[in-house]
């Protein structure tokens, strides 16, 4: 069972705002004005549309990387908004990956060392760089003793680290775990070397509508940041506290392309077979499935794969690509979209995806159902699926499933 | 130039407070950095460091987690700067 939900990212500081805010078709990407980004090829982004300082404790912004304090802000809120559950710490996990991790404490150690010397490093060091670091920090505020786990696979983490928390559930090891992703690498090194690999939209003269997934003229993703975390439960545990859970996480899955250090299999197999697992694992046939949060990040190559896989494997599913209004958050972006997935279940409305330029014919010739810029609504919405393709073949899907009205899962 | 105990005092003061994100004026020398500061390792840590670099010394590693006040860090500082 999902019982509670949080998110900080380009768009708002909370899960109800970013709704609100996909509800009115903004789009979170801007020019980058700082000094730094003057001499990139890319000075384009998505920052985070708050900022974590204003909702954190001195000394947690101060030891914390900025992908660590979204995560916590993000955990906190799904936290509350499950209504702080009563749960015994040894059966209380946490799940939280970023893709690429706390990069800005990486840099700035190096800064420390190199301008400074080897006194000057501090020792808060290790504790902030580390890539558990953002679930270390979630569970140390929230006392997890059943275990903190950071599954990392590129742009996929977010998503698996929600496969693997409902594992802990499915295996008995834990009564809730809060499972999400987080990133926040707005930093002019990650900025480079993603530029480096052309996977980076060069719209710099037009942010707000750099990212535009499935267009004919798409050209790279658009980098933000921030995270997204779901407090998963074991449905008797839910019913034993009386919460009142959002959505079922009916099935997940985790595969591997084992094909290119870089590039997702043409063919999309292994991306089909997650996505299958998925169903399979949720009881699910593909006709039930009404919708799906694609991973879509508006790249030429990833975009037109998923379109194919989509459009083989639940041909019937409309498809939202919310990476056009929120940018890409990496590790984030798996957690954040599962966030959204289960919002769309529970309010039967499918986010908006920013069309600009329209959609690519290769695309359409599929049949792909594509959502438009004014988002749907799906009054009989049961199934919605969100899909998470990272750079080498990590791909995961989460299935999830409206409230069982008949029958409990 | 040498630093007086009530200069030093008043260093560690400025930096444990800050470390603490309390005002100095709840920093006494019988603070304990545990109990009444919340300060944990890492921050003791935090602390050790910039003392070590505000008074150009080098504090015995072995004695950093032994310290439990304010007042014993201020008197190791001062042992040091002899």
């Amino acid at each position: 069972m999902v019982t509670g939900l949080g998110t900080i990212n380009p768009l708002a500081g909370d899960a109800p705002r970013t709704w609100q805010a996909l509800r009115a078709g903004q789009s979170a990407a801007r020019g980058l004005t700082a000094d730094w980004a003057r001499d990139l090829p890319v000075r384009i982004a998505a920052p985070l549309a708050v900022e974590p300082a204003d909702y954190l404790s001195a000394r947690e912004h101060r030891r914390l990387d900025r992908a660590s304090q979204c995560a916590l802000l993000a955990a906190r809120e799904a936290w509350t908004h499950a209504g702080a559950p009563t749960v015994k710490p040894e059966r209380l996990a946490v799940s939280i990956s970023p893709g690429i991790g706390p990069v800005g404490s990486v840099m700035s150690t190096w800064d420390d060392l190199r301008e400074r010397g080897p006194r000057r490093v501090p020792p808060t060091a290790i504790p902030a760089l580390m890539p558990n670091a953002p679930a270390a920090a979630v569970g140390l505020a929230l006392g997890a003793q059943a275990g903190v786990h950071a599954p990392v696979s590129a742009c996929a983490s977010g998503a698996e680290a929600i496969a693997y928390g409902a594992d802990l559930i499915t295996l008995g090891r834990a009564d809730i775990v809060v499972a999400g992703g987080t990133d926040a690498s707005l930093h002019p090194m990650v900025v480079a070397a993603f530029a480096a690999m052309r996977a980076l939209s060069t719209r710099n003269d037009d942010p707000a509508t750099a990212s535009r997934p499935f267009a004919p003229d798409r050209d790279g993703f658009v980098l933000g940041e921030g995270a997204g975390v779901l407090v998963l439960e074991a449905a008797e545990h839910a019913a034993a506290r009386g919460a009142r859970p959002l959505a079922v996480l009916a099935g997940a899955a985790v595969t591997a392309d084992a094909y290119d250090a870089v590039r997702p299999d043409p063919d999309g197999r292994q991306q089909e077979r997650a996505l299958r697992l998925a169903l399979e694992r949720g009881g699910l046939c593909p006709g039930q499935v009404g919708h799906v949060n694609a991973h879509a990040t508006s790249t030429g190559v990833g975009d037109a794969v998923e379109a194919r896989v989509l459009a083989r494997t639940v041909p019937g599913a409309a498809v939202s690509a919310t990476k056009s209004a929120t940018g890409h958050l990496l590790g984030g972006a798996g957690g954040l979209e599962a966030v959204l997935t289960v919002l769309a279940l529970h309010e039967r409305w499918l986010p908006p995806t920013l069309l600009p330029a329209g959609i690519d014919p290769a695309i359409t010739e599929l049949g792909l159902d594509v959502v438009g810029p004014q988002g749907r609504d799906v009054p009989g919405l049961e199934a919605a699926v969100s899909t998470s393709f990272g750079f080498g073949g990590h791909n995961a899907a989460l299935a999830f499933t409206h409230l069982p009205n008949h029958r409990d899962r | 130039m040498t630093d007086s105990p009530t200069d030093i005092l008043a260093a560690v003061t400025q930096i444990v407070a800050e470390e603490a994100g309390v005002d100095t004026a709840l920093v006494t020398p019988d603070s304990r950095f545990t109990e009444d500061l919340d300060i944990d390792s890492l921050g003791l840590l935090t602390i050790a460091t910039q003392v070590e670099e505000r008074f150009g010394i080098t504090l015995d590693d072995a004695l950093i987690p032994t310290l439990t006040t304010v007042g014993a860090l201020v008197d190791l500082v001062g042992r040091n700067k002899r």
